[in-house]
């Protein structure tokens, strides 16, 4: 889109914030970690703790992977399947988890299913192990179940058109047949990306082990990281942490090595076959008893996931001392002055502030990328954009902070340059893919009819860019605003994060706190995630009409 | 002997009614067209049969089964309909190559291996892809795409043939080729088919029989001469072809015959119809091409020639004739400016 001669200037530029935003973390950490040789490292890794937190870690990951997956791909075919009407709301209640920030999901699950949580008190009923290894799976599986129905009913949409079931069908094929032979070896491709992005998710996962696993002895290598941070700062420690970390991005990044492989051996190229009338799509789905039963199974899940803890948050933040019934008598709003006491304010300011310049920092830094490189040079510095997300938050850090730490340690800076690390990739989605869809003759049109290449670029190659720039400065936002591996390492006296803040009042043990600054959190959030979402709609609809 | 017999069938989303009391059969080997604009309720009537619709109500059969009776409860799922299907998008799945394509319902029949190799074998020679058995479907043009979904609907020998739109993705000249090659496929097979479509040429040049629909209704049934020739309604006579229309009022001729009289045509139209005995207003349709324009000293009523079009095999005309404008098509160039219009005896019909 920019003139060629601009895209060697791109090319260099983004690839020297790569360099500097995730190579030398990245290098710097490698090179902690081996400081004292070979032998060292090994020990280290060696050592039973290091080796526990990557079992756990692996564990956790694999099972949350398949759970969501299978979760995810369930309710993707059911909820996809769908006549249009009906399936918006569906489809809104499905991902809602995935608008709670983690750390409040698993706070408000521990209050709502934990050990004299709510539930326990009122009727005493609680999830057994939510404190320990199952509960960690069980929230992060909650959590991760979005991102897999997200990318499998992406998959659905453009690979698997209801037409090809209803010729199965008519071919004979009963309805588990179709599922067996179609449907399904259809979204491999999709299946495997959600296994992709869950695994990374969840290997990188931090708030949810914390708040779940921590109390229960359970440590993942995030947890191990953040919490032998805080406890010690000998160097021999900070050698074992790094190797650590760097044991967690090379986890990680063998996760996307194996899961790009299966996905290069799966991707049978799609069809690109006319489509037909959206209203067949319900055909597929079968009778209206089916569709009620499951509109009452979604119903009932996003009920326990996400809308009873939620109500319980609500409640544990409005009620006056912890174990009290959330009565009208018992209503109280010092929680919240409790919670805004102290460094509270300031944190949100920080927050805010990180959170804004996060993102319009990371719009531009994706514009070389989407608009100044073309063809491979693209797909290539896109693929690393996109890896500096895989790396972990936890081990990015450290990287940040042996990199750059000594002039910047414990200052407001230090945060945003993670936060650019990390959210590039979320900005650059979006605006990627908004730039694949514009069409070249769109601009040839408007220099035909008289515009310069500056009036051509204006006022029909950017407009139609405007919801994939807020999109990704939206998601930017929402993501840093809720950060808190990183702003919980990286902030110093005077930078603390909001969420930083809240980590550490749950960690003091006030629930009624807790409850109120999650709150405070999660409203503004689950509201703006509201506003992406159907953004995320305007965004596809072009599609739709072409 | 597969005759598909289908009974009321009535269907409606909220407030829009989608069939309105749909019924007609189809006979053994017979090519029935379902004809219409799109949202006439064709598309949902083969839906219907195929088992991808429930009509709220009616009767569907086929041979000695019943698929649907919705006043008994039966809805047979499509599965066990044993029926072959080609769909506008053709529907081939791209994850497995030609053959196996074709196989796909084979196999769901149990056919044992050697057998189903044999038969997808000859079923590809049939649609001229042999040569592409191994080929994945994104390695095919279109046309060859609308084969192999052809073929796999043939493969299991189907009791019936249903078609929705399968030609509408082709480019004009593949069109016509693909058109010839499937209905010599389908007389040489002995399949009873249903065609859906909204081209009016497809279904002249293939049909046993046109249904032309419209507002969920049957408007019209008869070969593809007797629908083109007499209409019967008004939107027939438009939707197959072009078609002029005269209002005025029917009398009896001098021979006996019924006659149009209008202002615009001092000698009156001769109708074509047996046994006309409406009288009063009436309208009649008559196609571009029975009309005769001469020279402004010939008999017939006055015109004037006020646009002409070449079209390479025939020249198209608009003539005024007093306050009305004809269509006329005719193979001699004819001069600009006054003409006489004669519309020959028996050339206009009748229509609602």
């Amino acid at each position: 889109m920019l003139p060629a001669r601009a895209r060697p200037v791109s090319v260099v530029l983004v690839v020297a914030l790569l360099g500097a935003l995730i190579a030398v973390p990245v290098g710097q950490l490698a090179r902690t970690a081996f400081a004292s040789g070979w032998s060292g490292a090994m020990a280290a890794a060696g050592s039973r703790q290091a080796v526990l937190a990557l079992e756990h870690t692996a564990l956790v990951s694999v099972l949350v992977t398949a759970f969501a997956v299978i979760c995810g791909g369930a309710l993707a075919l059911v909820v996809e399947r769908r006549p249009r009407r009906s399936r918006t709301l569906l489809r809104l209640a499905v991902i809602s988890p995935l608008l709670i920030p983690e750390f409040v999901l698993g706070f408000s699950w521990s209050q709502a299913y934990g050990p004299s949580g709510t539930l326990d008190r009122a009727a005493g009923i609680t999830v057994p192990g939510l404190l320990g290894p199952t509960g960690v799976v069980l929230v992060l599986t909650v959590h991760a179940i979005p991102l897999a129905y997200l990318v499998i009913a992406a998959g659905l949409a453009t690979r698997a058109e209801p037409d090809l079931e209803l010729a199965a069908r008519a071919s004979g094929a009963n309805g588990r047949t179709v599922l067996r032979t179609v449907t399904l070896p259809l979204l491999r491709p999709a299946l495997t990306a959600a296994a992709a992005l869950v695994f990374v998710t969840s290997t990188n996962s931090f708030a949810v082990p914390q708040v779940l696993g921590e109390p229960a002895g359970f440590a993942t290598m995030s947890t191990l990281i953040f919490n032998d941070l805080n406890l010690s700062a000998s160097p021999d420690v900070f050698n074992q942490l790094a190797v650590v970390a760097l044991e967690q991005t090379a986890l990680v990044l063998a996760a996307i090595l194996v899961f790009g492989l299966i996905l290069r051996r799966t991707a049978t190229e799609s069809v690109r076959g006319p489509t037909t009338v959206g209203e067949r799509a319900a055909v597929a789905a079968g009778g209206h008893v089916a569709s009620r039963i499951t509109t009452a199974l979604v119903g009932l899940y996003v009920l326990i996931a996400t809308v009873v803890p939620l109500l319980v948050l609500i409640g544990v933040a409005l009620t006056r001392g912890p174990g009290l019934a959330p009565t009208p008598a018992n209503w109280t709003t010092s929680n919240f002055a409790d919670a805004f006491s102290g460094p509270t304010w300031v944190g949100l300011w920080h927050s805010l502030v990180l959170a804004a310049l996060a993102a319009v920092i990371v719009i531009v830094m994706c514009l070389p990328t989407v608009l100044g490189t073309g063809g491979r040079a693209r797909t290539t510095l896109g693929a690393g954009v996109l890896l500096g997300y895989a790396v972990p938050g936890s081990a990015l850090a450290v990287g940040i902070l042996i990199a750059y730490g000594s002039p910047l340690e414990g200052s407001a800076m230090i945060i945003l340059i993670a936060y650019l690390a990390k959210l590039w990739a979320v900005g650059h989605r979006p605006l990627s893919a908004g730039v694949d869809r514009l069409v070249p003759e769109h601009a040839m049109a408007a220099r035909a009819s008289g515009a310069g290449p500056l009036t051509a670029l204006g006022s029909v190659v950017l407009p139609p860019l405007r919801v994939a720039l807020l999109t990704g400065a939206g998601l930017v936002f929402v993501l840093a605003v809720q950060e808190v591996t990183m702003s919980g390492i990286l902030y110093g006296p005077g930078s603390e994060t909001f969420a930083a803040v809240i980590l550490n009042q749950q960690d003091l043990g006030s629930d009624g706190a807790t409850a109120a600054l999650a709150l405070t959190m999660t409203v503004p959030l689950l509201f703006i995630g509201l506003l992406l979402v159907a953004g995320r709609r305007r965004l596809r609809s072009p599609e739709a009409v072409a | 002997m597969p005759e598909i017999r289908v009974q009321n069938l009535r269907k409606s989303f909220g407030a829009s009614t989608v069939l309105d009391g749909i019924g007609f059969t189809v006979r053994d080997k017979e090519f029935v067209t379902l004809l219409g604009p799109s949202g006439c309720g064709k598309t949902t009537t083969l839906m219907s049969i195929a088992g991808f619709q429930t009509p709220d109500e009616g009767v569907i059969a086929v041979g000695g089964d019943v698929f649907v009776d919705r006043a008994a409860g039966v809805d047979l799922p499509a599965e066990r309909r044993d029926l072959g299907i080609v769909f506008q998008s053709y529907a081939v799945w791209p994850h497995m190559t030609v053959a196996q394509n074709v196989a796909f319902p084979l196999s769901l029949r149990k056919v044992d291996k050697r057998t189903a190799r044999g038969r997808v074998a000859e079923v590809l020679e049939l649609v001229e892809l042999g040569a592409h058995a191994d080929r994945y479907p994104h390695q095919l043009s279109g046309g060859q795409q609308q084969r192999v979904a052809l073929a796999r609907a043939i493969a299991p020998s189907p009791r019936v043939l249903l078609l929705d739109e399968p030609f509408s993705n082709l480019d004009a000249k593949l069109r016509e080729r693909a058109r010839d090659r499937l209905k010599q496929l389908q007389l040489s097979l002995g399949l009873t088919t249903v065609f859906v479509t909204h081209d009016q040429d497809e279904a002249l040049a293939m049909s046993d029989r046109i249904l032309v629909m419209n507002g969920g209704r049957i408007l019209r049934d008869g070969t593809p001469e007797e629908v083109y020739r007499e209409p019967g309604a008004r939107f027939v006579a438009e939707f197959l072809g072009q078609c002029n229309f005269v209002t005025g009022s029917i009398e009896t001729g001098p021979g006996g015959g019924a006659v149009l009289r209008t202002r615009d045509f001092p000698d009156g139209i001769a109708i074509r119809a047996d046994g006309v005995s409406a009288s009063g207003a009436a309208t009649v349709a008559v196609r571009p091409h029975d009309i005769e324009l001469c020279g402004p000293d010939g008999n017939g009523a006055e015109g004037t020639v006020v646009e002409s079009v070449f079209l390479g095999d025939h020249y198209r005309y608009t003539v005024a004739v007093g306050g009305a404008r004809l269509e006329v098509h005719a193979a001699r160039p004819v001069a600009p400016g006054p003409v006489r219009v004669r519309i020959p005896p028996h050339s206009a019909v009748l229509v609602d």
